[in-house]
Parts: structure tokens; sequence; C-alpha cells
């Protein structure tokens, strides 16, 4: 049980550091748009801005 | 192609919609400046694109602009509207412009917009305090479970005095951090000596943390963190929820501001100049071409002319100006161009004065909340005194409980429960249309709903398609029908008209030439190969070249008569279809014992065919006043009114309604005045509605039931002292999870 003295102000660092994150990614403004992120992680013919999409269907 | 099939949610627009071409305007670089960064690098060009209205268009936008060779990437901010374009530089912003409105999206420049930005900051303020209250709940939550657990199983002294000591930083953090604003807002209001909600929630939330950090100072007696980082957490979560909804209105009303041409020709020096919209000023001559939108409330000094006034009005037939006419920003000029002189500027403007209504509307409390607050206020006082009666009761008795047993009776009857039960269930209800294609925006909407038992339809447009069909045709002897219909065709191709409308995809035989569109009677043109005179339009236009021309076969459809030069040819009638689903539409509502009928600005003629044909009772012939005052009739004669509408002319009617919907197609600004927005065109969605109102209006009654039965009983016990304070605050953890997880069961409503 004496590793529980050392493990739970751990734990309380680690919280620390994901609201430190947290707080980061939302002030460089990655939660702004939701509705459209969820979209485009299904979009498997949109690969980013190197290579223009097919003109044809894939389906 | 195939993935903007299966992602599309919604209906993009269609090209005809878009009037005007702009793209010419972004090749002007000095006007481009006024809004976009560009530089020697490259050129960065933010956009307000309207009619982006799912994600799938998102993805068809991105796809097509970024094979523009002088485009470097696009980003879409779908919840905004906005587009941003990076172009290599000195290129020509054109070609990107004009893919966006070949593919039928209205584009504007994306100006900074103080209300949009602070809605930004806004929206990440409240996303960071909802994240440090959830992070606080879960790891609070963790060491309260060991807590718990340590209690029933044993644990050492030492062990448990770690573990309040860890959840005693994160929970001031959570409160000073997300918590924040409900103490604010308290203070702000004890300063003006009122009682609102907010207060009752800083109270208890201030004693249970007080009460927590005594004993964990004393290392003895009950901590309430636990409870503490989960009320403020779902608190903050059926508030963001609900300002999320709020703020897709104001994005809207941004968008209807900026659909205003950018650049307006101006009369200097007896020239006309293209110059931007803000540089004009009241007294300036401007001239407004055909099918261009009005940017100032001016006065008609040259030229007569259609103007669609369907923003404020509603009414689908465009309304005829003269010399001396006023006209008004926001409407659409559909007949020839117009010299105009500039009345006021655009700030002083009828379309800013609704804006700002609006605008205003939307900043005022729902009339629930309002409620909530009165009922908070003696609640508060009420529990405070009985706090007060407790304390001095057991110090009489037995002095050494009276501090605890004081603090059980508070932190029963923390309204935590009584708080959630609504805002929890209608989140959940509201959620549930929202994935149906609903759009609700007011987030109380669902109570009205449930309530309503009336029913006011307007006609047009929500019982019937907002497009014209064309119907019957009687010929003249020795005319067919397709021949009468081809030139009727090739009349009407130039006409923005709805009348003109259906004609638009037929097929055209015959070759026109010196085509005018006259104002209110029709349309006159000459045959190129016979080289005679044509018309279409109405009975008196018409009979005046060919005196041979019969009546109107009948009155209940919308008739234009076709002639030529000496000769009548035909008599083509125009009616209005059904909307899908129409009749099951009805015939449910019905079967619900709901009193149905028509309220409708039509001639009674059109609206008596549509109305037998459903077997509704109707109105006709009634201006917006009229209509609200029969609503306010059936209002106080006891009915809860649910209207459904579309056109701005309804706008008065949809906000008096107890709750209001807007069907697909309604105007925008129709849309900020109704509770719910069908963005389908499909009326089982009205439906819909009804059923996760039932379902809402089920859930929110048990859980006020439980709220309140859980508070009157524990009341009483806890001042008497059989409550201990650890079990008063298990008790109110315990029953606002109770009432969230109930109002989650309306997810699994079915269709």
């Amino acid at each position: 049980m004496e590793s529980l003295y050392l493990l739970i102000p751990i734990a309380l660092i680690f919280v620390i550091i994901v609201a430190a994150l947290l707080i980061w990614s939302i002030n460089r403004g990655q939660y702004d748009d939701l509705d459209h992120d969820a979209w485009r992680a299904l979009n498997d013919d949109l690969t980013g801005n190197s290579t223009p999409p097919d003109d044809n269907d894939r389906n | 192609m195939t993935a903007f099939y299966q992602q599309r949610t919604d209906y993009p627009p269609t090209p005809e919609q878009q009037t005007t071409q702009t793209s010419d305007w972004y090749n002007d670089k000095t006007w481009l400046q006024t809004f976009a960064k560009v530089d020697a690098a490259q050129q960065e060009i933010p956009l307000m694109v309207t009619g982006m209205s799912c994600a799938a268009c998102a993805w068809i936008i991105e796809r097509f602009v970024q094979e523009l060779a002088n485009v470097q990437s696009v980003n879409i901010q779908l919840a905004l509207g906005k587009v941003t374009i990076n172009l290599s530089p000195d290129s020509s912003a054109g070609p990107a412009i004009e893919v966006l409105q070949g593919l039928g999206y209205g584009v504007q420049p994306w100006r900074a917009d103080s209300r949009l930005q602070q809605m930004r900051e806004d929206y990440r303020r409240d996303l960071r305090r909802l994240g440090i209250a959830f992070l606080g709940m879960m790891q609070v939550g963790m060491f309260a479970i060991a807590l718990h657990a340590g209690a029933l199983q044993g644990i050492d002294a030492d062990l448990q005095q770690l573990l309040r000591v860890m959840s005693a930083p994160l929970t001031l953090f959570v409160l000073a951090y997300s918590g924040r604003e409900f103490f604010e807002r308290a203070w702000q209001h004890l300063k003006h000596r009122t009682l609102i909600m907010d207060s009752s929630v800083s109270l208890a939330l201030v004693l249970a943390t007080a009460a927590s950090l005594w004993s964990t100072v004393q290392g003895g007696g009950e901590t309430y963190y636990d409870s503490v980082t989960m009320f403020v957490f779902f608190l903050l979560l059926a508030r963001f929820v609900e300002k999320r909804l709020r703020d897709r209105d104001l994005i809207q009303l941004v968008q209807l501001a900026d659909e205003l041409p950018e650049f307006v020709a101006v009369l200097r020096d007896h020239q006309w100049q293209r110059l931007p919209r803000d540089s004009v000023s009241p007294g300036a001559t401007i001239r407004v071409a055909t099918g261009e939108a009005i940017a100032f409330d001016s006065r008609v000094t040259s030229g007569t002319s259609v103007i669609d006034e369907a923003v404020f009005t509603g009414e689908s037939l465009p309304r005829s100006v003269q010399k001396d006419d006023v006209v008004f920003a926001g409407t659409v000029n559909e007949g020839a161009s117009l010299e105009l002189i500039v009345e006021h500027r655009f700030n002083d403007s009828r379309l800013a004065a609704l804006a700002h209504d609006i605008d205003r509307a939307r900043e005022e409390k729902p009339a629930h909340l309002q409620l909530i607050d009165q009922f908070a206020a003696r609640f508060i006082s009420i529990v405070l005194l009985a706090a007060a009666i407790t304390f001095v009761a057991w110090w009489n008795i037995e002095p050494s409980r009276a501090f605890w047993a004081s603090i059980a009776v508070l932190v029963v009857a923390c309204p935590c429960a009584l708080s959630l039960a609504t805002p929890a269930a209608l989140t959940a209800g509201n959620a549930w249309l929202g994935r149906r294609g609903v759009r609700v925006r007011s987030e109380t909407g669902l109570l009205g709903a449930a309530a309503a038992n009336h029913i006011i339809f307007d006609k047009t447009g929500t019982l019937t398609e907002t497009q014209l069909v064309i119907s019957t045709i009687r010929t003249a002897q020795g005319i067919d029908t397709d021949t009468a219909l081809g030139t009727a065709a090739a009349l009407q191709q130039f006409s923005n008209h709805p009348a003109a409308r259906p004609f638009h995809h037929r097929a055209q035989n015959t070759a026109v030439r010196n085509v005018e569109i006259i104002a209110a009677q029709g349309v006159e043109g000459w045959d190129s190969e016979r080289n005679i005179k044509l018309r279409l339009g109405n009975l008196a236009f018409c009979r005046h070249i060919a005196p041979g021309l019969p009546n109107r076969p009948d009155e209940n459809h919308y008739w234009v008569a076709l002639v030529e030069d000496g000769r009548w040819l035909a008599w083509i009638s125009l009616s209005e279809s059904l909307r899908l689903g129409t009749q099951h539409l009805v015939a449910e509502l019905k079967s619900e014992a709901l009193t149905l009928e028509i309220l409708s600005g039509d001639t009674e003629s059109r609206v008596r065919q549509i109305a037998s044909s459903l077997d509704l009772t109707f109105t006709a012939e009634l201006k917006p006043d009229e209509k609200l005052s029969e609503l306010q009739k059936r209002q106080s004669a006891g009915a809860t009114v649910m209207a459904i509408g579309d056109g701005l002319n309804d706008a008065p009617l949809l906000r008096a309604a107890d709750v209001s919907i807007a069907v697909a197609g309604a105007t925008a600004l129709a849309q900020t005045q109704a509770d719910f927005v069908i963005t389908e065109e499909n009326t089982d969605r009205i439906l819909m509605i009804r059923k996760a109102a039932h379902a809402t209006r089920r859930i929110t009654r048990q859980n006020l039931i439980w709220a309140a039965s859980y508070n009157l009983v524990g009341l009483p016990l806890a001042a008497l002292g059989y409550i201990p304070p650890w079990a008063a605050a298990l008790g109110m953890s315990a029953s606002s999870l109770l009432v969230v997880l109930n109002a989650l069961r309306l997810r699994r409503l079915k269709d």
C-alpha cells in the first residue's frame, strides 16, 4: 500500500498535464469546427493538399 | 462523386438561386485588400459562403477548389460558413469564386465581425471551462470512489487524509476556473438585491466546499468534493449546449447583412462609377441593374421596375415601383434597371433595424428561465430559513450536531436535480431532433410543442411547393399545346417572376427579340421569324392587342394568357402542388384530436382549392397583422397554438405563436423567428417534432417529480438529524445523475 502515497500525487500531476494540453488545443482552434472534421475522417479520397483528388468515382 | 451523395445530409442550393455573378469583383486588388491578407508570399482570402448546409458541401468545395492551379490550400469552417482560400501570389481569385458560385453557393467577403469574433472567444472560453470541469469531476470522482470503498472496507487514516488533501485543490481549481460564472452572476444580482438560480447554486457550492475544507483541516467529518465538481460540470454542459443553439442565429444574421452588393454603381461627375458600398453616403445617386440587390433604403428617381420584397413581406409576387417610390435595402430589383437616390446610411435602414431587433431578442432570457429564477428566489429563502431554524433548534438541544445538521439541510435542499431536470431533458430531445434534420432554435420549443392543441398552417410553401407548376392549357382553335408552351417558354426565359419560373425548363420553339417585361402586367416580345408582336400576361394587357381573347376559364387557378397581334393563342393555368407527405401529415395530426386550420394571405379561391383537398377549415386574404390578430383570438380563447409557416409575412405569426416551425426553404428572417427549422423537404419532420415533444415532456415530468419529492422528503429528515451529511451528498449526486440518465433515455426514442 506504500506505493499509493506516490501514485496518488502522480495522478494529480497527470491531470494537470492533460488539462494544460486541453487548454492549449482549444486555444489553437482545434475544437472550433467539430462538424466538418468529424466527416473529414471518413473521406478516403481527400488526401491533403499535395495530391489532387481523382476525377473518377472510385466505388 | 459517390461520396458526396453518401454524406449529403441536406440539399445544396441550385445554381439558379444565384442571381448576381460577382466573381469579377475579386479581381480588384484594392478592394480585395479591404478584407483579405495579400502580400508577396501568398494571398489569404476569407469568404463567407452561404448554402453550405452540410458536411458533404464542405467536401465538394474542398475537392473542386483545390483542383485549380493557383489554389494552395482551402480551409473550411462549416459551423461558421467560412471558407479560407490561400492563393499563390499575384494570381487572380476570380476562378475560385466562379467555381464556388458554379456549385451554387453564395459567396461574400468575410469581414471580421466583432460579434462573431466575440462568439468564437466565448465558445473557446466555455469549452475550456467545461473541459476543466470534466477532468476535475473524473479525477475527484476517482478519489471519492476510493474514499467510499474505504469507508466500507476500512482504510488507513493517513491514506484517507491524503485522498482528501488531493481532492481539495482540484475542487477549488474547478470552482475558481469553471464555476466562476455562477459566482459572478450571483454577485451581480446580489448587488441589485435580487436572488436568482445562480445565487442558490453559488451558495450550495460555497457551503459544500467550505464544509469539506473544514473536515479536511480537522481530519474528520464529511467531504463533498465529488458532488461539487459533478454539479459544476453538468450545469455547465446544459448551458453550453443551449448557448451553441443560439449562436447559430447570429451567424445567419451576419450572413443576411452580407448578401448586399459590395459594389454599387454611383453617379459621380456625370459618370457611372463602381464604388465600394461603404464609400456611398446619403444623397448619392445610384443605379441598380436587373437582378441586383438594393444596398440602401432609397427613393426612385427614374425608371419603373418590380421589386422582390420577399425578405420583408414573404409575398412571392413582386411589388411594382416608379418615380418617388421608396425601396428598401435587402430587396431585389427584378425588373428594369433603376436610378435611386440614397436616403439613409445602411445602419439606419429597415433591414438593419430588423437585424437589430432579432439581435436583441437573442439576448433576452427565455420565459421559462425567468420563471425558474423567480421560483429560485423564493426557494432559496425558504431553504436558508429552514437551515437557520435547524441550527438554532439543534444548538438548544445538542450544540455539537448543530453545524452538521444544518449543512445536511442545505445539501439536501440543493436544487441540483431540480435545476437540471428540465434542461437535461430538453437538451437530449433537441439533440434527437437535430440528428433528424430539424434545426432547433429555441431550447424551450419542445415544451410548447407538447402542449400545442391548435395548429395554424400558412398555405404557400408550407402545405404546397413554393414552385408553381403548369397544370392545364386551353388553346384557341388550330393551336396545339406544345406550340403554345414553346412560345410561352421563349417569352418567359428572361423573366425571374415566380409565374415565369415553371416555364424555364420547357423547350422553346420560337426565337424572340426585344423582350420587355412590363411590371405587374406581363411580358411583350417580337417573334423574330414572323415579325409579329407577342404578349403573355394578364387579361387586360393581352386583350389590348387581341380583342378576341375570352375571359379566364375559371377563378380557381392562376391564369396567364398568350396572344399574338390580333389573335389569342392560349390560356395557361399555373397551380400549386401539395408537398410530398402533406396528406399523411394532416391525417396523423387529425387523429391526435388537434384543431387544424389554414390562415393564408392568398386569394380565397386558391386557398379553398388546397383546403378542400385536405379537408381543413381556412381563412384567406389575410394581411400579416390580421394573421396575428386571428392568432391572438385563438390564444385568448384558450388554445395553445403551433404555427407553421415559411415567409417573412408569417414572421409575426411565428414569433407570437406558442411554438412555431419554419419549413424547408423558408426565408432567412422567418427562420430566425421560429422555434424549429425543418431543413428537409419532408413534412414528416413535423410529426417527429410532436413525438420528441411528448417524450421530452414525459421525461421532464418524471425528473421534476423525482427532484421535488426527494427534496420534500429529505429536508425534514435532514433537519431532524436522521440524514448524516455524507448521505445527503451521496443522495444529491445520485439524484442529479439519475435525472441526467433519465434524460438520456430520449436518445433511444424510435423514429
